[in-house]
């Protein structure tokens, strides 16, 4: 069927296959729709509905509450149409992704397997998924993955980067009653299909940008951050270009990838300082011992890195990734305390 | 136009003298915004509080033209923007923006603040209101 969107930046049409969610349909065609977490919970992806009928898929979705369903408004994320619809969305959109007018890469349907699933600690695994097809991405992306055994899909941000790789790593902290979580803990998972759509996001790194680089991540949020300091190595960014990366966990029994981010700072000892911030309890000198190369503070990870920033801040590009208040922590200090300007912070808030 | 009533029925403003609502009433001028737009952003000076009269806002944390998840809505009837209420540091803790068509009343902090500093009951009630809030946001972050 046939979706017109009017939009401020003028109307675009695209098609939409029969149950094909109506975001994912946007976003596979090349038009720059509005989004944020792409799975129902934000509320960015509201339109409204001029034309046709539309299906929404599920009723209990948190960003409903930022729609007004009396005025015929939807999540796109949500929602399917059973016939040709049209859609007023309140946002600018460009047609194009892909070209050069409209750089990234255009975000599509993927089928994966379940490989190589590891533990880390008491709450955190990671796992690789074999695609059927390489799927290029920026550093910083996420993908939404889709088990037919869990109803509805889950953001998670790739952990690796290479130009255009056939396998995606994932990591991913066990949440209560997280039935997504609790699927891969619960059952022999390796070998399981996926579905896959991606990539997403707008939290990218572009070495080309030539610009030095804070990264602050909560928890589960270091993944995407993996991504952009392994791109940054990869193209020698550090040779020329400082990287600070602040990792926040509550407890030591709570860290992961230290090894890896030892290895990235043995890589780049002059330039590149990775310190992990533990917010519930006091660092004790065997994790010091043990990571020598990591500097480990207490408190919470936006205060920390304002206190280890200062005077920092020139020529900076700053990534955030983690759970919704810590962003919102990180957000507040960027803006009010180091005074960056908006163009130079980027993040995505899934969570 | 803003009455006595609209605000007596506010958080903020329900503890004031008619004096004082009346007085506040007239500082407050109608503003329209169209769906989209932001009222304000994360990081601007705070000059106003605002009174949204129809529409409906989201009030989030936010930068640049993002959209943003989480944060909560602004339904009409309410005053937004305390901010502006803060002497030393006068600048937007959180994005205010149109999830539609909205008419919000404008109420400059200075002539606000200068009520204050005449009528000493009305600006310890507000100042008192305003302490539960901010410390209500404290207690929301921290049960997450």
């Amino acid at each position: 069927m046939k979706i017109k969107v009017q939009t401020k930046s003028g109307e675009f049409e695209y098609d939409c296959e029969q149950g094909e969610n109506l975001l994912y349909a946007g976003l596979r065609q090349g038009l720059t729709l509005p989004y944020e977490c792409a799975t129902g919970t934000c509320g960015t992806c509201r339109a409204r509905v001029k034309e046709g009928k539309i299906c929404l898929e599920w009723a209990e979705a948190p960003g409903l509450s930022y729609v007004n369903q009396e005025k015929n408004e939807l999540l796109m994320c949500r929602s399917t149409a059973p016939g040709d619809c049209t859609l007023r969305v309140p946002a600018k959109v460009l047609e194009g992704v892909g070209s050069e007018a409209v750089p990234g890469y255009r975000a599509d349907y993927y089928k994966g397997k379940i490989i190589n699933f590891r533990e880390h600690n008491h709450d955190v695994v990671s796992f690789d998924v074999a695609l059927d097809a390489p799927m290029a991405f920026d550093a910083g992306q996420f993908a939404v993955l889709d088990s037919a055994e869990v109803t509805g899909g889950r953001a998670y941000s790739m952990v690796n980067y290479a130009t255009s790789p056939d396998t995606l790593d994932f990591v991913i902290k066990r949440k209560p009653e997280g039935k997504f979580s609790d699927w891969l803990y619960e059952n022999n998972v390796v070998g399981n299909e996926i579905g896959v759509f991606g990539p997403l996001g707008k939290a990218t790194f572009h070495p080309e940008e030539k610009k030095n680089v804070l990264c602050m991540a909560g928890g589960s949020g270091i993944a995407g951050i993996m991504s952009i300091i392994t791109r940054g190595c990869q193209d020698s960014h550090f040779a020329d270009h400082r990287g600070y990366v602040f990792f926040g966990v509550r407890t030591a029994q709570d860290v992961f990838f230290l090894d890896d981010l030892s290895s990235f700072v043995e890589a780049y000892p002059e330039t590149l300082e990775v310190t992990v911030a533990l917010s519930d309890e006091d660092v004790l000198p065997e994790l010091k011992n043990r990571y020598p190369l990591i500097t480990f503070q207490t408190g919470f990870v936006h205060a920390v890195t304002s206190e280890q920033m200062t005077g920092k801040y020139d020529n900076i590009l700053a990534y955030v990734a983690g759970p919704p208040p810590m962003v919102d922590g990180a957000l507040r200090m960027l803006v009010l305390e180091a005074r960056l300007p908006g163009t130079d912070i980027r993040y995505d808030k899934f969570g | 136009m803003i009455t006595v009533k609209n605000l007596v029925n506010t958080d903020l403003f329900q503890d004031l003298s008619d004096q004082a609502l009346e007085t506040i009433a007239g500082f407050a001028v109608p503003q329209s915004f169209e769906e989209g737009d932001s009222i304000y952003q994360l990081g601007d000076d705070a000059n106003d509080l605002y009174y949204l009269e129809s529409g409906r806002l989201r009030f989030s944390i936010g930068v640049g033209n993002r959209p943003d998840s989480s944060g909560s809505l602004i339904l009409p009837g309410k005053i937004f923007g305390w901010a502006a209420l803060l002497r030393d540091q006068p600048r937007r803790v959180a994005t205010a923006s149109c999830l539609e068509d909205s008419t919000l009343y404008v109420i400059p902090r200075e002539k606000l603040l200068e009520l204050f500093d005449q009528d000493y009951a009305a600006g310890y009630q507000v100042m008192r209101r305003l302490a539960t809030t901010v410390a209500g946001d404290f207690v929301s972050v921290l049960s997450v």
